[in-house]
């Protein structure tokens, strides 16, 4: 039987080698995907989220203990999809054209999965049509992310594009606020990866 | 009337322009390091009377507002802040060849996104030297924010950028000067020049132009350093070509961005890789320049070394003195490998106004990441390692190696500071401008490499947020 506590303790400290090893055995056990998902990895990222947003853990340990999730979950991804598991919901992300900045779009997608939705990961340099296509396959909700003051304008673009669609957008990255987010009509704005979880719980809850 | 040397007391009577501006046109900006987008906060003043609006919000005196964001709405009011500074250490000395010896006087300038240096050179000998803050700094203080402000306000810039230069050589002389070069990245080149920038802003951030034609000022000739790529200029053709770099070596230049120029036996690679401003003081909350007051060595709490002498109160930290912070906690335990204090405690005070605190280390790690992921990426892309490693610019200056290396910001190889070689192939191409043709061949050797398409990149920047 899987030590949930140990899988938890595994994510939040980033101990990359130790998720996987307790991931691998649960599978080879054949264990309940549901419990090793339910019990052990979202609550862990649930839980580092949430001492990061009380200033208990700060960009670095986030970044870490994502990184053991995303291997924990590369190992589980092709057996939740054959579980027919349902998941809180899709949401497709993307680095916005012009821009090919992704560590903090990836560390978002990582959090939303560790959270429970299922994420279309688009990439970078992400053009409307590309947003499209994940929406084509399924996302309720649309993430962009940019670095670059100069590729943020293209936000407003991909807003406009999904205006009246039901489609919602989300945006955030370094130079983004929420007055732009405002400005150009924007569903949501989140400061991090955390409030990016928190504000996609919250959308989707009103649908 | 100010109530000491650093604030200012300023009445504002009838108007409608933004506070931000009322300052600036005054000669004393407050600090719009974002380029008055309301994000930074530096630009904070206090308002001692009247009625305001701060964005959509009424402000009744007193109270604190961003001046980037706010407007009088009463017929007069009193506010008090503190100026931007506009003094402070440039730096201008380098270590490379003996400069050619001629019989003519020339000048030679390097236009940082901050800070801009000047040299005169007369019969091989350094006659003068001045340095200032770029005044573009008002526009923003990275290159992105300049490229964007570029789109609307290209003729602004330029002239902030001309009247910097225009200050620094009317304080050398031109009086019998034949030659003037200048070595800036390639945004800072291009506004020079009057070139709009935007191209570089966004994918594949291809600049417009390399290579400058010789123009003039004041009727004297004067020759621009060719740029490299978007995020590679001539500040990195001027460090490479004083530097001679040869196979094994690597050059890197330590800044808001951090370019990398890398020659190995297949040919040479460049890259640049966003630090972030903290290594200027930027985003930090006691971060400062390397102005007369700030802790430029750190050994300990009780132990420190302020830039300007004893008497001086200590007023900030430079980048240099939180490399060492870094090292020497790290190193007695006071920090585990995320950069979190031990015992728990949410910041360490350093004097009785001064403390850093864990968010401020927070976006050290990540500059330092940026640096280390930068190299180790090239390297291992390469398949090959960087047997001698250049450091160029104002922050290696003060840097101590031993700190930087123990902090993981710098891998363990031999290092050698080598200071501001952007200026010193301005003053050379000034005296010789016959170079011009070996900086040339220089630019298009390099193969830029974008570190962000690589996916190890992640992998190494992750791994580089830690302290060894």
């Amino acid at each position: 039987m899987t030590d949930f506590e140990a899988l938890k303790n595994a994510v939040i400290k980033g101990k990359r080698n130790d998720v996987t090893a307790i991931v691998q055995e649960a599978i080879n056990n054949k264990e309940d995907i549901n419990a090793i998902l339910d019990k052990g990895m979202i609550p862990a990222m649930r839980e580092i989220g949430d001492r990061f947003s009380r200033n208990e853990a700060y960009v670095p340990e986030l970044l870490i203990a994502a990184r053991a999730m995303q291997a924990g979950l590369a190992l589980l991804e092709p057996l939740i999809a054959a579980s027919g598991r349902k998941s809180l919901g899709k949401i497709a992300i993307g680095t916005v054209k012009g821009d090919l900045h992704d560590i903090g779009k990836n560390l978002v997608a990582i959090m939303l999965k560790g959270a429970g939705y299922e994420v279309i990961d688009l990439g970078v340099n992400c053009d409307v049509a590309k947003y499209d296509e994940g929406v084509k396959q399924g996302a309720v909700i649309v993430g962009c992310s940019s670095l670059l003051t100069t590729t943020m304008p293209y936000m407003k673009e991909v807003v406009e594009h999904f205006k009246g669609s039901g489609v919602k957008v989300i945006i955030g990255g370094a130079p983004v606020t929420q007055a732009y987010a405002d400005e150009i009509g924007a569903d949501g704005y989140s400061e991090d990866a955390n409030g990016a979880v928190k504000l996609v719980d919250s959308l989707l809850k009103a649908c | 009337m100010s109530s000491n040397s650093q604030t200012r007391r300023v009445t504002i009577r009838r108007s409608t322009e933004l506070l931000s501006d009322l300052l600036s046109a005054s000669g004393h900006a407050p600090d719009l390091r974002c380029g008055g987008r309301g994000i930074c906060g530096r630009c904070k003043v206090h308002l001692l009377s009247g009625e305001w609006q701060e964005g959509e919000r009424r402000v009744t005196a007193p109270a604190d507002v961003l001046a980037c964001r706010t407007r009088l709405l009463s017929a007069s009011g009193e506010v008090e802040y503190t100026p931007f500074h506009h003094e402070g250490h440039v730096a201008s000395d380098w270590k490379a060849e003996p400069l050619p010896v001629t019989e003519e006087c020339v000048i030679g300038v390097d236009i940082g996104t901050t800070t801009i240096a000047a040299t005169k050179l007369y019969r091989g000998r350094i006659v003068g030297r001045a340095g200032c803050f770029n005044l573009q700094s008002k526009y923003g203080d990275n290159v992105v924010t300049r490229i964007s402000r570029a789109a609307t306000e290209l003729p602004g810039l330029r002239a902030a950028v001309r009247e910097s230069v225009g200050m620094l050589l009317a304080e050398l002389g031109l009086d019998g000067v034949a030659r003037i070069a200048i070595a800036g990245n390639t945004v800072m080149s291009s506004l020079f020049h009057g070139v709009d920038p935007t191209p570089i802003g966004t994918m594949p951030f291809t600049p417009p132009v390399r290579i400058f034609p010789e123009s003039e000022w004041d009727g004297i000739p004067l020759l621009t350093v060719p740029c490299i790529a978007g995020y590679v200029g001539g500040d990195l053709t001027a460090g490479i070509a004083e530097v001679g770099l040869k196979p094994g070596e690597m050059l890197v230049d330590i800044g808001t961005n951090c370019e990398m120029v890398f020659y190995t036996p297949e040919g040479i690679v460049c890259t640049a890789a966003a630090a972030g401003p903290a290594f200027e003081g930027g985003g930090l909350h006691f971060g400062s320049r390397a102005v007369d007051g700030a802790i430029d060595h750190y050994r300990s709490a009780t132990d420190f070394s302020v830039l300007g002498g004893g008497n001086v109160e200590p007023a900030g930290f430079c980048g240099s003195a939180y490399v060492d912070f870094l090292a020497c906690e790290r190193k007695c335990g006071h920090l585990n490998e995320f950069g979190r204090y031990e015992p728990a405690a949410d910041r360490m005070w350093i004097t009785d106004k001064l403390f850093i605190h864990e968010c401020d280390i927070e976006q050290l790690l990540k500059a330092k990441a940026a640096v280390r992921a930068g190299i180790d990426t090239l390297e291992e892309h390469c398949s090959c390692r960087a047997e001698r490693i250049f450091l160029a610019g104002g922050f290696a200056r003060h840097l101590a190696l031993e700190n930087a290396v123990a902090i993981g910001m710098l891998p363990e190889r031999p290092c050698e500071i080598v200071g501001n070689t952007s200026l010193a192939g301005a003053v050379r191409l000034a005296a010789s401008p016959q170079r011009m043709t070996e900086l040339i061949r220089w630019i298009d050797l390099p193969r830029e490499i974008p570190l962000n398409t690589l996916p190890e990149f992640e992998d190494h920047f992750i791994d580089s947020l830690l302290l060894p």
